[in-house]
């Protein structure tokens, strides 16, 4: 047992009167406010961050794009509903975002259905016939059982138009071989899974042209969602509760109910309690 | 604080929590939990822990109930809402509880209301205590416009938690609290001036107010108070297709923003 943390990542050099207080922060050997600051943009700077090294323009160029389709799931996401509705009662952004997480990071249309389908392209890529099982699941029991092939979309009938545009200007400016491989062999993909590919699907490629690991992708999917989720949970804080959907008529019960019983009476008590402390 | 400060906190961090000897054993606040604690229920434990004092049978069952009469699984409110979202988002069940538990530290529902009321359940009963009129007090609340937290009630305006509470208290001859009486006196002003009746958050408060309830300890037995409402949401969605639980479709969506333009 030890009371020092071991990082490769951070160098922090004391101040010459206060050992509490940094005087430079290295990432990655790169001091981050006299180098990095002035000459690194924040996707170089994330990158570096997250993989210990730095990107080549395309790479940096790549990850931005894969940010701007992250950016923002939509209002309809899952994780983006989650937060509105902590949004929606003025809950701390903190806890917000922490909503948008606990959706946002699941195996549907998630972050962890990117680190999926990111094994699932690695292990298929350069194959001659596709096997889309995801072997290992046993190894991960505290996730649900998969019920849809990650990386596409069991719902949908055919990609969407923003799917496939997504492709397109990923393609563009990829340089790592899974963004053209899935554009070339989407459908004989699709024909496999029976799904057209999701936006899941898209995204793994990209990470996997950055080289990230999955366990990476699935931290940067994670944090590249929140803006998203805070915009939309700010908006809803803003409108209040009363313009947010409480879906009164949508959810019925299917088991039978107990009769319903008359609320108690407490006319008597409350004027006790009332005129009792006059 | 000084480096020097920081530095003797480094050096020497003084707890009053409790302390793990590990293969030996664990010290809860200043008992042996293996030994002296053993024989409560993991309730008792958790409001030792968030006060440091234990509680008489009937006191427990006060506060065991507030937890229950607020746990409605009920898909359509906010915290159950969020777990059920990640369970059809196909999370796990710790991260959708975790979702909704952080929801719960919120301005309009549980924790902030809950605080606030409380405080302000204990500021009025010293006032009071100290001479000043309990009618005058209320009035320079509303004349400032501020929130009476505690009473009013999004969705309905009865809520029937409340009739339920009294009639718990009242079986166990446990209603006759200064803060609780001091509630229902707050709402008869408050219905004749607004129109306001109390809600779940006042009563709840008035109760932990007259056990003795700080409002960090308000806050923490707070963390809670709706948590057994999630877990059957959470099931339900995963007893649904992955995005099954309440589907909205593009057309769901009333967009009020500016027209489509070029960047």
């Amino acid at each position: 047992m030890t009371d020092t943390l071991e990082t490769a990542i951070w160098k922090e050099t004391p101040s010459p009167d206060d050992p509490f207080q940094a005087s430079h922060c290295y990432c990655h050997g790169y001091d981050v406010h006299e180098d990095l600051l002035p000459n690194a943009s924040w996707f170089e700077v994330l990158f570096l961050l997250l993989t210990g090294n730095r990107p080549s323009a395309v790479q940096a160029q790549l990850l931005e794009r894969v940010a701007i389709i992250s950016m923002n799931p939509g209002i309809r996401d899952l994780g983006v509903r989650a937060a509105m509705n902590a949004g929606v009662g003025r809950a701390p952004a903190g806890s917000v975002l922490v909503a948008a997480i606990s959706a946002g990071a699941g195996q549907f249309g998630g972050a962890r259905e990117v680190s999926l389908a990111m094994e699932l392209w690695s292990a298929n890529r350069g194959a001659t016939s596709f096997d889309l099982s995801c072997p290992g699941q046993e190894h991960h029991s505290e996730w649900p059982k998969l019920e849809h092939v990650p990386g596409f979309d069991p719902h949908a009938r055919c990609a969407s138009a923003m799917v496939m545009t997504s492709i397109e200007r990923l393609v563009e400016v990829s340089d790592g071989g899974f963004m053209r491989w899935l554009c070339d062999q989407r459908e004989a993909l699709e024909a496999v899974a029976g799904a057209p590919l999701s936006m899941a699907g898209v995204l793994a490629a990209a990470y996997c042209d950055l080289g990230f690991s999955a366990a990476v992708a699935e931290y940067a999917s994670l944090i590249l969602r929140l803006p998203g989720a805070a915009a939309h949970a700010l908006e809803q804080r803003e409108l209040g509760w009363r313009a947010f959907p409480f879906h009164s008529d949508v959810v019925r019960p299917q088991q039978p109910r107990p009769e319903a019983m008359d609320l108690p009476d407490i006319t008597s008590a409350v004027k006790e309690y009332v005129g009792d402390s006059k | 604080m000084t480096p020097s400060e920081l530095e003797a906190f480094r050096r020497c961090y003084p707890t009053t929590a409790g302390f793990a000897e590990l293969s030996k054993r664990s010290v809860y606040g200043e008992h042996d939990l293996h030994h002296s604690l053993k024989d409560l229920s993991w309730f008792e434990l958790n409001l030792y822990g968030i006060t440091g004092r234990r509680f008489s049978p009937v006191q427990v069952r006060m506060l065991n109930y507030l937890w229950l009469q607020t746990s409605y699984a009920d898909v359509r409110i906010w915290p159950n809402r969020i777990a059920a979202l990640a369970g059809s988002a196909r999370s796990t069940p710790l991260l959708a509880l975790v979702g909704g538990m952080a929801s719960c530290d919120a301005e309009l529902f549980v924790a902030t209301p809950l605080v606030r009321c409380l405080a302000m359940l204990r500021r009025v009963r010293r006032q009071v205590s100290e001479g000043e009129a309990l009618e005058t007090l209320l009035q320079a609340e509303l004349d400032h416009g501020r929130t009476v937290y505690g009473f009013g009630r999004p969705i309905a305006s009865v809520d029937e938690r409340v009739p339920h509470l009294v009639t718990f208290l009242r079986d166990l001859d446990a209603d006759h609290g200064e803060c609780l009486r001091l509630a229902f006196r707050i709402e008869a002003f408050l219905l004749e001036a607004k129109q306001i009746r109390m809600n779940i958050g006042a009563l709840l408060a008035a109760v932990c107010a007259d056990l003795g309830f700080d409002e960090v300890q308000m806050h923490l037995f707070s963390s809670l108070l709706v948590f057994a409402g999630m877990p059957p949401c959470y099931r339900d969605a995963k007893r649904v297709p992955p995005g099954g639980v309440l589907p909205l479709r593009c057309d769901d969506v009333r967009y009020t923003g500016v027209s489509p333009r070029k960047w």
